[in-house]
């Protein structure tokens, strides 16, 4: 199925496509292509927002192209992005039992399917680096955000709302369900180090607070080998 | 050679043109808030657009040199005194070591930029000099050693924006457009880099209970919050969002946009595609004009070259 493109503002052509995959497939085409009215390509679940330099070319043109790539693109299957291994300390956790509460779970049942669960990173934002997983089980669904967010969330804070769960890779406000922390470094903008893309697959892994403490600060690339 | 902070001002912050390209990792896009006057500034002092300059905000800081320094203030009408003596913006001088740069407030508009001849140095992370944070006291900013005869631009008057420029938004069908239209907006106190709070009469959902998935937006957007209050998404922005956007800033007003301060007032008014396309054009070759001007004068002067970053 073709995307539905649309504009974002003057600046990009929105690309809804059917299913995720879909759409991180085409990100990641795009992003490789050298099309030189090309500025950014930002995926997003099933959308794509493709940044264009409107200098040098018009909403119109844009689109035409877009439609091209993602005709020649249904063709062909792009590789699945890498697997990464996150501890977690759910032990760590603020909300586990409004969580139990909402799910009718026990607890260790909520970690077990939480970390049961291969997740796909489906965007990148609200801070840098934070990555957008899903979708979670079925039992773990529709838990509401908070009614009143948290003026301030660790680094490292492991939340779920709706079906998606997600890593506060910088303190931050949030309104996220909080049920555990994982002790590594998913980011450092000084140092460009983003080890989590879109695409990337994620799995959970249940962590005790003594090897929280012993694995605090570790960067990704130095657990996940 | 460098400038010492003695006083950081209300939120000072080292920018360049931005961070273009890291979206797709939750970077916002960044740098200066208004390009124009950051590109004006650059180029009084012979710099090319991208030099890291400093942006001041509503309350400007106190600055000692530490060396010869030549500077201008590009932007709002901010006052200024150096030393004793007042400076007005638009028009370079040169600091001389133990001087005291003293920049105050304005009384409209809301930043300019303060550009040394060289350009303020900073290391690049993903592509882009701007800072994470704003400027504190006590803190060394490093720049070339530099001075400057008297050059200013004549002409160029500021005013705030009354009226900003739109496309219709990504769900601009979850609203009654004309609604939207018809009100006039201000800015709220809750305002910064990241986005304008405004404040008018709650719009209306068509269906209140319409959700969305997260997606991309950018700079300009307008979303709606659940209580039907509008936030106008600035170059710090977020770079994903879950909320409805009723409309879109055009590129061409993103400039004025930075401009807007707290108790502004303005009316959005809808145009097409194609006029906003004219629209940018026009400004961008107009910014072009004004840089070649103050090229071709500055390489009358001998010594004087365009210096690159």
């Amino acid at each position: 199925m073709p995307p539905q493109l649309q504009p974002l503002g003057d600046q990009a052509v929105m690309a809804y496509f059917p299913a995720e995959a879909e759409a991180l497939s085409f990100a990641r085409t795009l992003a490789a292509s050298a099309e030189d009215w090309l500025l950014e390509v930002v995926p997003a679940y099933a959308s794509v927002a493709v940044f264009y330099d409107l200098a040098s070319i018009d909403y119109a043109g844009a689109a035409v192209r877009l439609e091209q790539v993602a005709w020649s693109n249904s063709a062909h299957k792009t590789q699945p992005g890498p697997l990464h291994i996150i501890p977690c300390c759910y032990e760590l956790g603020l909300d586990n039992a409004r969580v139990a509460q909402h799910t009718g779970l026990s607890p260790a049942r909520i970690i077990e399917l939480h970390a049961g669960a291969i997740y796909t990173v489906y965007a990148l934002g609200f801070c840098p680096g934070f990555p957008y997983l899903g979708y979670l089980p079925a039992e773990l669904v529709s838990v509401p955000r908070l009614d009143t967010p948290r003026l301030r969330l660790e680094k490292g804070s492991v939340g779920l709302t709706g079906r998606q769960t997600g890593i506060y890779t910088e303190a931050r406000p949030g309104g996220w369900n909080i049920i555990g922390r994982t002790p590594l470094t998913l980011v450092n903008v000084a140092d460009g180090y983003f080890p989590l893309r879109a695409g990337d697959h994620v799995r959970f892994r249940p962590i005790s607070e003594h090897d929280f403490r012993q694995l605090e600060g570790k960067r990704l690339e130095d657990y996940d080998s | 050679m460098s400038l010492r902070v003695l006083e950081p001002g209300l939120c000072s912050l080292l920018v360049d043109q931005g961070r273009l390209g890291h979206r797709n990792l939750g970077v916002p896009l960044g740098g200066a808030a208004d390009r124009w006057s950051l590109t004006l500034g650059n180029a009084l002092v012979g710099n090319l657009p991208d030099a890291l300059a400093l942006e001041i905000s509503l309350a400007g800081p106190s600055l000692r040199a530490e060396g010869q320094v030549a500077c201008v203030l590009c932007g709002a009408p901010f006052s200024m005194m150096c030393n004793d003596r007042y400076r007005v913006v638009g028009t370079t001088f040169t600091l001389q070591a133990g001087d005291e740069l003293t920049i105050g407030g304005t009384t409209t508009g809301m930043r300019a930029y303060l550009c040394v001849r060289g350009g303020f140095t900073a290391p690049a992370i993903l592509g882009s000099r701007s800072s994470l944070e704003p400027i504190r006291a006590g803190a060394e900013l490093p720049c070339l050693a530099g001075r400057i005869h008297g050059r200013f631009l004549r002409d160029l008057p500021f005013a705030s924006p009354t009226v900003l420029r739109v496309l219709p938004g990504l769900q601009a069908d979850w609203f009654d457009m004309a609604e939207f239209l018809l009100q006039e907006y201000t800015v709220t106190p809750a305002s910064n880099r990241m986005g304008l709070r405004l404040d008018a009469t709650p719009l209306t959902f068509n269906d209140p209970g319409r959700e969305m998935s997260s997606e991309p937006v950018s700079p300009g957007a307008v979303q709606v919050t659940r209580d039907g209050r509008c936030i106008l998404l600035g170059v710090d922005g977020q770079t994903i969002g879950g909320y409805p956007k009723i409309a879109h800033v055009i590129q061409a007003d993103l400039d004025a946009v930075g401009q807007l301060r707290p108790g502004d007032h303005f009316r959005f008014v809808r145009v097409d595609l194609a006029e906003a396309r004219r629209a940018y054009l026009k400004r961008c070759a107009d910014l072009d004009d004004w840089v070649k001007r103050l090229r071709t004068s500055l390489e009358g002067w001998r010594g004087l070259s365009p210096v690159n970053m």
